[in-house]
């Protein structure tokens, strides 16, 4: 059974003598204790076999301690410091009232190392009552929401505003755009011919230059993967259980009550200590639904409920940071709402930062569709997600460049995410944002060989929406970069702002230009004009020859074999379709231009659970909610 | 680090063999007819007497790209550029070969034996003097075995897109290599692991087979841009420009009547060459991701032979070597580990070098005679000296009109285009129009021979070879080429 404190053992007892728990639940709860290296209260309430504020109770009954319960007697306000705000939330301990001069303060745990804690914080003359982690978090949450909300604002912007998109372009961008633009025109006026072409050979040498990168990306990408998959399972086999890190899982949410129960469920059967699972599930306040479906799940403690505040920019880099405050892992990981992660996923992540070099600071995961065959458009998003996190970001991690963050499974050390501020809330593509600020303060960014599963987008008009606040996320995280172009250079190096402008510029540029070029070819093509036959001198002709034919050729070919690894040899002949696909991040890439000019933080939302797989799970999930509690395996009764 | 730096000077000290047989060669009168095609269409290049066109139009663009490409770097050399680009792409060969050995397990000294077995096989120097086309496709189906087997065993992207390239380098380096890859394609599935199989045959085919069939599809695609219609690389590609020469082996005769015996008997002839590929397939038993991709090699080259005897692109046996030794020297690796391992593939690999020698001197076409003696330290005439010796008599003449677009091996003896009027040119095109003689030399070719027909200068001045121009006097009659000088000018000197 291990070594228990005589407290863990003499409250276990006690709940079991008051029939909270049975003898079994206590012998197994112990026996888990052992193996995860975790407290008896995480497992007992982890495993959903008591409720928090029941083993609050006890333990302080035990202990001869006060219960408190801090919302209906709340810590007094001026006993609260805003800069020790992290603090409570974080360490579950929190100035409670003064009896007699002496401060009291509640806690969860008044533990000998709580206890030389709260000593080295709050001075000697301390005493202490027990409350719960949700009281002590509710608490906080209400003293500090204001502070919380602002410094999820307005934190990096205030800290680093170089660095931040919460100005989109800066004087200097603008007066530099603005001689950009009056030198072409000047050209077209003077030297049309001589500025068209250009133009031509600008468009041209991108193009080339965009599609010769790709392909060593590809190449290096999949160099090497097996082998490096086989050393992960490898050190994921001799990872100690007891040694595993709490891990906090941030699940920002927003009007999608219908996909929490599919959620909790998969969260919940992750291959790892479910004790040393610290889940937030992250709220806007006026998503009222939502928040009412979460808190009619009655979720054991291992989940909890953050409620953003209402403030602008909605966006959900504000709600992490926001939340952020509250995550009480090592490793924090952001997951989607309908996201479902590889089971070992967290174990896997464990094991790839102790191999990987001190400086990593973030380990992202594949990320990839359940629905896939879906319809065109999911097939196509497929192809897309497989090349990239299959092969590109493989590749960009084997040349050191910066790593354009996908939007969820990346796995942060918290400690680096809270010292570079975490996301820009004024940032649509916050992740690809922190990606490339992590490299250029020197860290870098493992990718492994796990995967999360997503609902593809099977809408044109929702994939319209994603895609366009995407395009106008990397339009902006270009912008804020590229404001100081040399420490840029200093700091990515040469092969890093190349792969800097090709995927995060050239994501845009290559949405914006392509148009352009299409019009041309489809004019020529119809017409036989010989009228641009000026605008291509023999160079640029062989160029943009060589750009139509096995450029473009090329970009389909590697569409059709993004999907080799996982051998879903199926949707290759989709790649063919692949031309439609880049007109509608055409049409994405001028919208997402448009709403950068004029409402630059509104973050357009995408719908999820749409699919009919959704559909289908979801009621599958609450028919499985429904069977287990009709078999009485509800929340646990109130001691 | 040190085994790259060795592998590298083994490459370097093979291209020195190979350039030293070029120039062994070249002193005894013998350089490939279509090494020499090739070097007079990269000097046109050079000296901006090729538009545009004809090079988009070139095919297979790989051979004749590269050697403008290098024709450009080289600049006014003298040494027949395609042959350089033939001794650097045998010394490429040797040190991927050499390297692979090593990875396979081999031991230094029978790596290196082997490699050079292979490398000194008569057919490759033979195939390096005939056209870098030869060697590229010898590349490049090492190349598509070599990842054919990988991909089998292991199943990588890498190797994937390894197989892919190899063809598409395969198609775009000779006609036949379209031919290698047609015959390869049914027996893909040999190649292809059970389980991308099991999710779509059809879509692992078309990962593999799309880059070589874009790069087709990318020049009938460039021909309409150019030509206005796909005659013209039908045309390029029922008659190749790059053969080994007119003067067929009579196996090829045989073949070319279409005796399916004929065809069938020297697809397996061509086995001599590389019989370690038979090897290969019989020693590895029941080892299936090895017996597959070997049987798939060995069984597409009868069919490759059919498809060529039948499209008439070969004309010497030796040519099918080029796919056969690719595939040999991949199936070289694949041997199972074993004590006598290193004795068999040398050995089979020897046997493969007597035996090309063998079919060498059996059936050998003209230009494969005229090779062996000249290798020999026998003064040669080919049937490309006619074009030579004209080219040379040019050498210090300017101001001529003649269609060395379609006789480039002129330019390869001139060493020029600079001072030439040329079908491709502006002042061609006036004196086609005015029918006007304007140059200081005009010079055209026999009527009565085939090649004489396809002269632009007997278009414009049909008469021009039999009686002359009027003011104009011979000054060259040689070899069926004869060379007017304005009288003028000659009176003049």
């Amino acid at each position: 059974m291990g070594t228990h404190s005589e407290a863990d053992l003499g409250v276990g007892q006690l709940l079991v003598r008051h029939k909270a728990i049975t003898q079994e639940q206590f012998e197994e709860a112990l026996e888990l204790a052992t193996d995860w290296g975790s407290p008896i209260a995480d497992v007992l309430m982890s495993r959903w076999w008591i409720q928090a504020d029941v083993y609050s109770r006890a333990f302080a009954a035990h202990h001869g301690m006060r219960y408190v319960h801090l919302d209906r007697e709340p810590p007094e306000r001026e006993l609260l410091s805003s800069a020790d705000a992290g603090v409570y939330a974080r360490s579950l301990i929190i100035p409670w009232r003064k009896v007699d001069g002496r401060l009291i303060l509640a806690t969860t745990d008044p533990s000998p190392a709580m206890l030389l804690f709260a000593r080295r914080k709050w001075g000697p003359d301390i005493g202490f009552v027990v409350t719960s982690k949700s009281d002590i978090s509710k608490a906080t949450q209400a003293a500090f929401g204001a502070h919380f909300t602002h410094l999820a604002v307005f934190g990096l912007s205030e800290a680093d505003p170089a660095v931040s998109a919460r100005r989109v372009i800066t004087r200097r961008q603008g007066v530099a755009l603005y001689l950009i633009l009056s030198a072409m025109a000047a050209g077209l006026a003077f030297a049309p011919l001589a500025t068209f072409i250009a133009l031509n050979a600008f468009m041209t040498l991108f193009y080339l230059g965009a599609f010769l990168f790709k392909l060593v990306l590809v190449w290096f990408g999949g160099l090497g993967q097996a082998e490096s998959a086989a050393a992960i399972d490898a050190s994921v086999r001799q990872l100690d259980e007891s040694q595993l890190p709490v891990f906090s899982i941030l699940v920002p949410m927003f009007r999608e009550p219908d996909v929490l129960p599919i959620l909790t469920r998969a969260l919940r059967t992750m291959d790892y200590p479910l004790a040393k699972l610290d889940i937030k599930i992250v709220l806007e306040e006026d998503d009222v639904e939502t928040i009412d479906a979460a808190r009619s799940l009655q979720l054991e403690p291992i989940f909890e409920i953050i409620v953003v505040p209402a403030s602008q920019p909605k966006t959900k880099p504000k709600a992490c940071n926001y939340a952020l405050n509250f995550a009480r892992g090592e490793y924090l990981v952001i997951y989607d709402a309908e996201d479902k992660p590889e089971r070992d996923q967290l174990r896997k992540v464990v094991a790839a930062f102790q191999r990987s070099a001190p400086n990593t600071a973030c380990v992202q995961c594949r990320l990839n569709y359940f629905n896939a065959r879906e319809n065109w458009l999911t097939r196509m998003f497929t192809l897309d997600y497989s090349l990239w996190f299959d092969l590109m970001l493989p590749g960009l991690q084997k040349i050191g460049a910066p790593i354009p963050l996908g939007g969820t499974s990346n796995h942060f050390r918290i400690d680096v995410l809270r010292e570079l501020n975490a996301w820009d809330p004024f940032n649509v593509t916050e992740d690809a944002d922190l990606g490339i600020r992590l490299a250029q303060k020197g860290y870098r960014v493992g990718v492994i060989d796990s995967t999360t599963f997503e609902e593809a987008n099977c809408d044109a008009g929702n994939w319209i929406r994603q895609r366009s606040r995407w395009i106008k996320g990397y339009m902006m995280t270009f912008l804020v970069h590229t404001r100081r172009p040399l420490h840029l250079l200093r700091s990515l190096g040469p092969v890093g702002v190349a792969s800097f402008v090709f995927f995060i510029g050239g994501t845009a540029i290559s949405g914006l230009l392509n148009p352009i070029s299409w019009a041309l070819f489809a004019v020529w093509f119809i017409t036989s004009t010989t009228a641009f036959a000026p605008l291509f001198p023999p160079v640029l002709l062989y160029f943009s020859l060589f750009n139509l034919i096995a450029g473009n050729g090329l970009f389909v070919y590697l569409m059709m074999i993004g999907p080799f690894r996982r051998r879903w040899t199926g949707l290759a002949p989709w790649a063919l379709t692949v031309p439609a696909y880049w007109a509608m991040m055409s049409i994405a890439a001028y919208k997402g231009l448009y709403q950068l000019v004029f409402t630059p933080f509104y973050w357009e939302k995408t719908n999820h659970g749409i699919s009919g797989q959704t559909a289908r799970e979801i009621e599958t999930a609450r028919s499985a909610d429904r069977a287990e509690r009709e078999q009485g395996a509800d929340v646990p009764a109130r001691a | 680090m040190t085994r790259r730096l060795s592998i590298a000077s083994f490459g370097i000290a093979l291209f020195a063999i190979v350039m030293a047989m070029f120039a062994w060669l070249d002193a005894h009168g013998f350089v490939g007819a279509n090494a020499l095609d090739l070097w007079g269409e990269a000097i046109a290049a050079r000296d901006g007497a090729l538009n545009l066109r004809s090079i988009v139009l070139t095919f297979p663009p790989a051979p004749h790209l590269a050697t403008m490409g290098l024709q450009l770097a080289l600049g006014a050399a003298r040494m027949p550029t395609p042959n350089v680009l033939s001794a650097m792409l045998v010394a490429s060969l040797g040190g991927l070969w050499l390297s692979s050995f090593l990875r396979a397990g081999y031991g230094v000294a029978a790596s290196c034996a082997m490699t050079l077995l292979l490398v000194l096989n008569p057919a490759v120097p033979r195939l390096a003097s005939a056209s870098p086309a030869l060697v590229m496709l010898l590349l490049g189906c090492w190349l598509a075995a070599r990842a054919a087997y990988r991909l089998r065993a292991r199943d990588n992207i890498v190797d994937l897109m390894a197989l892919s390239g190899g063809l598409a380098v395969v198609a775009l380096s000779h006609p036949l290599g379209v031919v290698v890859v047609l015959a390869l394609s049914p027996y893909l599935i040999f190649v292809v692991q059970p389980h991308l199989a099991r999710d779509s045959l059809a879509g692992a085919y078309l990962t593999i087979l799309f880059p070589a069939a874009l790069a087709l599809l990318g020049a009938l695609y460039v021909a309409w841009v150019f030509q206005g219609d796909l005659r013209g690389l039908f045309a390029l590609l029922a008659s190749p420009p790059v053969m080994i020469d007119d003067g067929s082996s009579w196996l090829v005769n045989a073949w070319r009547r279409h005796e399916i015996l004929a065809i069938a008997g020297i697809s397996i002839a061509t086995l001599l060459v590389a019989p370690v590929l038979v090897g290969a397939f019989l020693a590895n038993g029941r080892r299936l991701p090895r017996v597959l991709p070997t049987a798939a090699l060995i069984a597409c080259l009868p069919a490759a032979g059919v498809l060529a005897g039948v499209l008439g692109l070969v004309n010497d046996p030796l040519t099918i070597a080029a796919p056969v030794l690719g595939f040999g020297a991949a199936a070289v690796a694949i041997w199972p580990q074993g004590p006598r391992r290193a004795m068999w593939t040398t050995g089979l690999v020897l046997a493969g070098a007597i035996g090309a020698g063998g079919l060498m001197i059996a059936a050998p076409s003209r230009e494969t005679r005229d090779w062996l003696a000249a290798l020999e330290g026998a003064d040669v005439v080919t049937a490309s000296s006619a074009d030579l010796a004209v080219g040379a008599f040019l050498s210090t003449r300017a101001d001529v009109t003649i269609d060395a677009i379609s006789a480039p091996r002129v330019l390869a003896g001139r060493g020029s285009a600079l001072g030439l009027h040329l079908p491709t040119q502006f002042d061609f095109e006036k004196t086609r129009l005015s029918r006007q003689a304007q140059a200081n030399f005009l010079v055209v070719r026999a009527t009565g021979e085939a090649a004489g027909s396809d002269d632009a200068v007997n278009a414009v001045f049909p008469d021009l070879y039999e009686k002359g121009r009027p003011d104009y006097i011979r000054v060259y009659d040689r070899f069926g080429w004869r060379v007017y000088q304005r009288a003028t000018i000659a009176a003049s000197r």
